[in-house]
């Protein structure tokens, strides 16, 4: 390489036909190498070009691009070496050092075509302190480890209580099946008790107070860091599982769904690209060649009565929030509203048949109300005007009378013909309800002091449902079981704050209403176009964005704005949405879901579950691949050092069992391996990892990724990698550097040396009268002139 | 002409020399007691009392430059020792309160700290000069300004900035963690003085008649393995410390702190406090300035290296042989204090790897000018010096603050992989020099006036982008947050690189001369760097080319008005070059002259000693050349090598050996850069030229990787 003799020294003019030279050619080496330099400074230095392809820097490189321009410089690299360069002990340096590229570069594909690399938790055995009712108490447990000590006074559960494990007792992988653990209360006795799992795991040591072991986790499979996965099956029992390679993961990626997908401040936050391709000079180019994301993404889910597609990708979800879409079972109104505010948009969510969650009433007393009418004069009735800012309308049975009238509050009437003399009391824009089925709802209320010569009561007047209006009599009850006064019938409604009606019905050629109150009574009607926005007031404006009749819930992802977005999440902030599609006789059912990420599908993860076309429920989580250990796995302690101060960590061990399969154990499925001892190969071994430590697992390489940030025992994360290919670039390593020095520093030397003797042969040939040789030696010699 | 040049880089010497010492800052208002107190006081014991802060063990002297530091962007106040302005600060604090002393540096965060301030007047000066008030800086809008901001990946470094301003102005006595825990833990919580009163027992205060129940409010609970005798050993000095230095009296404030130095380790656990000729060390090297003033020497090195180089003055040579003597002795001075401060060797972040891969590369290179005697080797050696040490004080944030390092770098591989990654570095940095050097020569024989133009071009590059800078910025302060860089500015600046790269690669059906050759690589650099950069990158690239524009125009045109002629030389055909076709005959012919003058060094690589020109170019050109070789090569190895024991590292660390995390791609690319390099050398004709520009390449690419990967890019390497 670097210090060959001229590449043209085999003969004078290069044979081979136009490939040979091509291949040989050190310009066309030259240009290879700058075009991997300029892929390399490219994928590396601008995560904007990853971002766009959805590529990790481990995908970038593994690209077939970039595998081809590398296999095309091995092979103009050995092609040059092999055709051009004389193998002699002068040209050593230069042949071994493409040796070693060459082998670095096999040992690198094979490396990186093998490469996984994910991650276990391993959740250490503990001694937990819990309620009698098995309720955890905070900071309530310690690592089951002979000689720990835990101790905490609390005076609410008995005092002090003192807990310390005297001995522990393990089996297999377990580091830890049975403890004796040492307990005082107060001023009680200590007792010493023996917990052993599972069955004697758990025992009282007070009437209030329980002490439990939980064993570590055993791990037989860890998860890929970079390919998520979808587990699905019938709820409550072992989910499958289908990787979602094509999966994107830099930017927000969706095709079309019925919700807006709104950042945090409320901002639309559309989808980019939502197929691979680019768009130029108004064509489009598919580049679906290069680029290895999809969307949608179909996910084979054998077993399910529902066909399953992954229809959208977040990569920072900062929350859900609560949005009505089709597809419940029954009649159940309800309406998605946007309210513009000051340049800032809020949503509203109504749903008109549930009393709490069919209005909302802002600071001010301006209400927003969802009703759903069962025909056309009932549609009118609720869009009428107002008589003033409060209006109270006054129905008395005998003498028959009826009056409906503008009010303030202090305001006396006197109903003429009648004995009744009313005084409004108070007028309240905002008041809970208490009445069973109407549990914080709320509704404007008028309350109203009534006399009518034989009683005298006070009545409070519920706007939005006048038949949840009660008395209190001249002894101060209550009359819940009916008016104390039923000759009269008062109805309250008020637009002081203005007051806003959204109003459908089961007609759909109606379509939905919308009356808008002003402050004096007055109403303004609207016909509720989706999407149209209709002014309320200055400043705020009201869009009806969708109104579904079958409502369901249904979870809206709010995104995290650009930017405070951190690049350095991967999927951990992400969610999918999911579109279920019923199967074979269900082929008319059809849902959709938004699932949020869970770094571990088996810890802390709650699974979305789902009522199937055949009412069966189902689970679905959204994760990571899972891949098999090939062996056991479980944790015995993690050990901490500290800083000076002891407020941050300097580095972490993990002390943890190991135990491998026979290569035939893949037949049995991974949770029954456990109990089949005739499958490990050997006996449990302890094994440990630490910072700048790794540790060896069957074909799986052990390192320290992740730890508690708030105590020094609890968990411990391990890394989990294979390295097929290492020798091989290690052997390329080391003759790298070996013919780099040969070349550089011991070939001029052996040059210098022969042409000082082929000059002095000359020379001496010269004086002797012979002619120099042109033969063989001038080879010799044309290396020598290099 | 020697004596004119003589005369006149002496004459530029010593107006650097003499150029004037700084101007006096006056004291603030609130300290100028204390100025007269802090004279009386001798701090040689009170310094050296240890403080646990920040996951280390520092001197009370380090702390107060730390502190003062991240607070006023000074080690001290004005016209007061770090001690003195320590003390002020913890005992003497109201009376700073309407004084500017909170220092904001980032003009972003100075912006968004006053955008809700009334007085034009207060918003003005704060954003002019970037200073607070200690009560300006407590407003409780600054705490909301700061919550709004921190989750802003962009604002991230200026908001943990303001944060450690904020610890110091505001709950500055919880840090001071002087009193060890006795025990048996070396790394155990130490504590504040205040935090003892808790400790104090009941009989101090009957006996005292003091009632502690205002002095004990909001204190937590007694300190466990803390006697109440120790606790009153460190308390009652430390109270009479507090009232002596609120009254100026210095004989009492004197005999407390030395009370103080005295009794403070004895409470420490085995191990735990340094040994006292450590803390002497820290506080002499704080005190040095962390010996970054080297850089003098290497600069004033510079300019005689460029005399002896030019001039072959062997006074001038031996002058500069011995300022890099005393530069390299001062500068590892330096290190060696830093290594026994930290107990182990000091390159595990920014500054001490720029320190300690420059004296690395700088010995070698001395090594080498002592073996070649060719000037060359010297003059890098002193650039690197300047460069290296000029950016260690000046440049990277921090000033070099000793800190500690995450546990995964305590590793065998921190002493061999990181000492050769980085000694290669520092090689490359040489190599650099050297190839601008060559260029500046090659150019100046060759072509003269073509390379004054190009510096022109550079220059007037620089003012272009400077110009749509402010064009793009006119209406609103630069590196405010949430003003995003115009589009437009993205856009038409990728657009015109790519134009004048297109228009680069058909330079030869253009039929275009070098100079406008020159132009158009100059026109595609800044319209990649406008495309690609935000304004302070854009910014530092302007003046960068304008410094460089203006240094290489002006020395070609000073050379050519000193020397007072026009090198003439013509290029002439030279059968066979560049096709690699080499006959007997003139390597028999030449024997003699060209090949045998090539150290063995260089390696095998042909040099350029064929005679390419009319007029041979000059003797120093050729060794320039195969300085440049003996580097490079030196280089290929190492960076390899250092690179794959990286990996190795990694493989035990991260468990994979390789994972294209942007440091190791960029060290790869160097890498690559290096073997384009040497098999360039073999198939084109300016061996010479092509190996030099390759080599700035290199180092660019060298310095891409350090700088700009190692702050602005996220991966693996992100804690060096």
């Amino acid at each position: 390489m670097s210090s060959t003799t001229p590449p043209t020294e085999k003969a004078g003019k290069r044979k081979g036909g136009p490939l040979l030279r091509l291949l040989t050619s050190v310009w066309f080496g030259i240009v290879l190498l700058t075009l991997i330099l300029a892929y390399a400074c490219i994928f590396s230095a601008m995560p904007q070009v990853r971002g766009a392809l959805e590529l990790t820097e481990m995908a970038a490189f593994s690209h077939w691009l970039f595998a081809a321009l590398v296999f095309l410089f091995c092979v103009v690299l050995a092609t040059t070496t092999w055709v051009r360069i004389r193998w002699n002990v002068k040209n050593a340096g230069v042949l071994i050092v493409h040796t070693g590229l060459l082998l670095l570069t096999g040992g690198s594909i094979w490396y990186f075509g093998t490469k996984i690399e994910g991650d276990v938790l391993l959740i250490s055995p503990r001694i937990e302190l819990l309620t009698a009712d098995g309720k955890e108490l905070r900071n309530g447990a310690m690592l089951a480890e002979k000689g720990q000590r835990w101790a905490n006074t609390m005076p609410a559960l008995g005092g002090r209580v003192e807990l310390e494990v005297l001995e522990t007792r393990g089996a297999g992988v377990e580091p830890v099946v049975s403890a004796d653990v040492k307990v005082a209360i107060g001023d009680a006795a200590p007792q010493t008790l023996t917990l052993t799992a599972p069955d004697a795991g758990t025992q009282p040591i007070s009437d209030r107070l329980t002490v439990r072991l939980s064993p570590a986790t055993v791990e037989r499979t860890f998860y890929d860091r970079f390919v998520a996965a979808l587990y699905f099956g019938p709820a409550g029992t072992d989910l499958q599982h289908a990787a979602l390679s094509a999966l994107p993961l830099h930017r927000e990626r969706y095709v079309d769904g019925p919700e807006v997908i709104r950042d945090a401040n409320n901002r639309a936050s559309p989808s980019k690209r939502n197929w691979p391709h680019v768009r130029l000079a108004g064509l489009t180019i598919p580049t679906g060649w290069f680029e290895t994301w999809r969307m949608p993404i179909d996910v084979p889910t054998p077993g399910l009565p529902f066909d399953v597609q992954i229809t959208g990708y977040l990569p920072y979800v900062r929350g859900f929030d609560t949005v009505a879409a089709e597809g419940g079972a029954e009649l159940n109104p309800a309406v998605n509203l946007r309210f513009r505010i000051s340049g800032r948009d809020e949503d509203v969510l109504l749903f008109a048949r549930d009393p709490r969650e069919s209005i909302v009433l802002d600071q001010s007393g301006l209400g927003v109300e969802y009703l759903w009418a069962e025909s056309d004069a009932q549609r009118e009735e609720w869009q009428k005007p107002l008589a003033g800012p409060h209006e109270l309308t006054i129905e008395i049975k005998d003498p028959p009378v009826s009056q409906t009238l503008a009010v303030e509050a202090g305001q006396k009437i006197s109903v003429p013909g009648t004995t009744y003399e009313l005084t409004v009391d108070q007028l309240l824009p905002d008041w809970p309800l208490m009445t069973p089925g109407f549990e914080n709802a709320r509704s404007p209320v008028a309350r109203v002091r009534v006399s009518n010569g034989e009683k005298s009561y006070d009545r409070t007047v519920v706007q939005r449902f006048p038949q949840l209006s009660q008395d209190i009599d001249e002894q101060g009850m209550r009359r819940r079981e009916g008016p104390y006064d039923p000759n009269l019938v008062l109805r309250y409604r008020t637009s002081a704050a203005g007051w806003i009606r959204v109003i459908g019905g089961p007609a759909p050629e109606s379509g939905y209403a919308v009356a808008v109150w002003d402050t004096r009574g007055g109403v303004q009607k609207h016909t509720g176009a989706f999407g149209a926005s209709i002014a309320v007031s200055p400043g705020l404006a009201m869009t009806l964005v969708s109104a579904p009749i079958r409502a369901q819930r249904a979870m809206v992802p709010v995104v995290e704005p650009l930017e405070t977005r951190r690049p350095d999440f991967e999927r951990q902030k992400s969610a999918i949405r999911v579109k279920l599609t019923g199967r074979k006789e269900f082929s008319g059912w059809s849902q959709s879901l938004w699932l949020q990420f869970f770094s571990y599908p088996t810890v802390d993860a709650t699974p979305s579950v789902v009522r199937g076309p055949d009412g069966r429920e189902y689970s679905l989580l959204y994760s990571r691949q899972e891949h098999d250990l090939g062996g056991e796995l479980a944790l015995r302690r993690l050990r901490v050092n500290f800083f000076p101060g002891r407020r941050s960590a300097e580095s972490w061990h993990s002390g943890f069992l190991t135990a491998v399969y026979k290569p035939d154990a893949e037949r049995v499925p991974a949770h029954l391996r456990s109990s089949r001892s005739d499958l490990f190969a050997g006996a449990a071994v302890a094994g440990e990892v630490y910072t700048n430590q790794t540790h060896t697992f069957g074909r799986w390489t052990l390192f320290q990724s992740g730890a508690p940030s708030n105590d020094d025992w609890s968990w411990s994360s391990l890394g989990v990698g294979n390295r097929e290919g290492i020798w091989t670039m290690v052997l390329g390593c080391i003759l790298v550097p070996v013919g780099c020095i040969y070349a550089f520093y011991i070939k001029p030397v052996i040059v210098r040396r022969r042409k000082a003797e082929a000059l002095a042969e000359a020379f001496r040939r010269e004086a002797s009268g012979r002619k120099a040789p042109v033969g063989a030696n001038n080879k010799d010699l044309v290396e020598v002139g290099s | 002409m020697s004596c004119r040049v003589r005369g006149l880089v002496t004459g530029i010497v010593c107006l650097v020399g003499a150029a004037g010492a700084l101007a006096g800052e006056k004291a603030f208002d609130a300290s100028r007691d204390a100025v007269v107190l802090d004279g009386q006081i001798d701090w040689t014991k009170a310094r050296l009392i240890v403080v646990q802060h920040d996951r280390r063990y520092k001197t009370l002297d380090s702390f107060a430059r730390e502190s003062l530091y991240s607070m006023t962007r000074r080690e001290h106040f004005p016209q007061l020792s770090p001690m003195a302005s320590l003390m002020e600060w913890l005992f003497n604090r109201s009376a700073y309160a309407d004084t500017p002393i909170v220092n904001l540096k980032e003009p972003g965060v100075r912006y968004h700290f006053t955008s809700h301030l009334n007085s034009d007047v207060v918003r003005d000066r704060i954003r002019r000069t970037g200073k607070m008030t200690l009560r300006e800086f407590a407003d409780p809008m600054i705490e909301r300004r700061a919550r709004e901001l921190e989750p802003r990946p962009t604002m991230g470094t200026a908001m943990r900035r303001v944060r450690e301003a904020q610890v110091v102005a505001q709950f500055f006595d919880e840090t001071v963690r002087i009193v060890p825990q006795p025990g048996s833990d070396p790394d155990a919580l130490w504590h504040t003085p205040q935090e003892l009163l808790a400790n104090v027992p009941q009989e101090f205060w009957n006996e005292s008649g003091i009632d502690p129940a205002a002095l004990l409010a909001g204190s937590g609970e007694p300190i466990a393995g803390i006697s109440g005798e120790q606790a009153l050993s460190i308390i009652l000095p430390w109270v009479a410390l507090r009232a002596a230095w609120l009254s100026h009296d210095a004989a009492t404030v004197q005999a407390k702190l030395d009370e103080l130095a005295e009794r403070l380790p004895k409470l420490a656990a085995a191990g735990a406090y340094p040994s006292e000729s450590q803390r002497a060390a820290e506080a002499r090297y704080y005190a040095m300035g962390k010996v970054n003033f080297a850089w003098l020497v290497y600069f004033l090195g510079f300019l005689v290296s460029v005399m002896a180089l030019v001039t072959n003055w062997k006074v001038a040579r031996l002058a500069a042989l011995l300022l890099l003597v005393a530069g390299l002795g001062l500068h590892a001075y330096g290190i060696a204090l830093r290594w026994y401060i930290l107990g182990r060797i000091p390159n595990a972040n920014m500054f001490e790897a720029v320190v300690f891969a420059a004296w690395g590369a700088i010995f070698a290179a001395g090594v080498l000018e002592l073996v070649f005697r060719w000037n060359l080797f010297m003059l890098a050696a002193h650039a690197a010096g300047f460069f290296a040490l000029i950016v260690a004080q000046f440049v990277i944030p921090g000033g070099g603050t000793i800190t500690s390092i995450m546990g995964i770098l305590d590793d065998i591989m921190l002493r061999i992989h990181t000492v050769m990654i980085i000694f290669s570095y520092g090689l490359i940095f040489i190599a650099g020099v050297l190839a601008l050097v060559y260029l500046f020569g090659y150019y100046y024989f060759t072509k003269p006036g073509a390379s004054i133009e190009a510096g022109m071009m550079m220059a007037l590059a620089g003012m272009w982008a400077l110009a749509v800078l402010w064009i793009a910025y006119r209406n609103v302060q630069p590196g405010i947050v949430g003003v995003p860089k115009p589009a437009w500015l993205t856009l038409s600046g990728w657009i015109a690189c790519g134009l004048c790269t297109l228009a680069l690669c058909c330079w030869r059906l253009l039929r275009m001369r070098e100079t406008g050759v020159a132009a158009l690589f100059v026109a595609a650099v800044t319209c990649m760097v406008l495309g690609i950069g935000n304004d302070a990158f854009i910014w530092g690239v302007a003046w960068s080319l304008i410094g460089t524009g203006v240094v290489w125009a002006g020395g070609t045109g000073l050379g050519l008005l000193v020397s007072g002629s026009w090198p003439r030389t013509r290029e002439v055909a030279l059968p066979g070059a560049g096709s690699m076709r080499v006959d007997v005959g003139p390597a028999l012919r030449n024997a003699d002259r060209g090949d045998e003058r090539r150290p063995i060094l260089a390696g095998g690589m042909p040099g350029d000693e064929r005679v390419f020109f009319e007029r041979k170019l000059p003797e120093w050109l050729n060794q320039a050349d195969w300085a440049h070789l003996i580097i490079l090569n030196l280089v290929f190895v190492l960076l390899f090598g250092g690179v794959i024991l990286g990996a190795v590292w990694a493989d035990y660390s991260w468990g994979r050996p390789w994972g294209w995390d942007p440091k190791e791609v960029f060290a790869m690319n160097t890498w690559i850069i290096y073997a384009i390099l040497i098999h360039v050398r073999f198939v084109v004709k300016q061996r010479g030229l092509w190996t030099a520009w390759l080599s700035v390449l290199g180092c660019l690419m060298m310095a891409f990787n350090w700088c700009y990967v190692n702050f602005f890019i996220v991966g693996m390497h992100s804690y060096a």
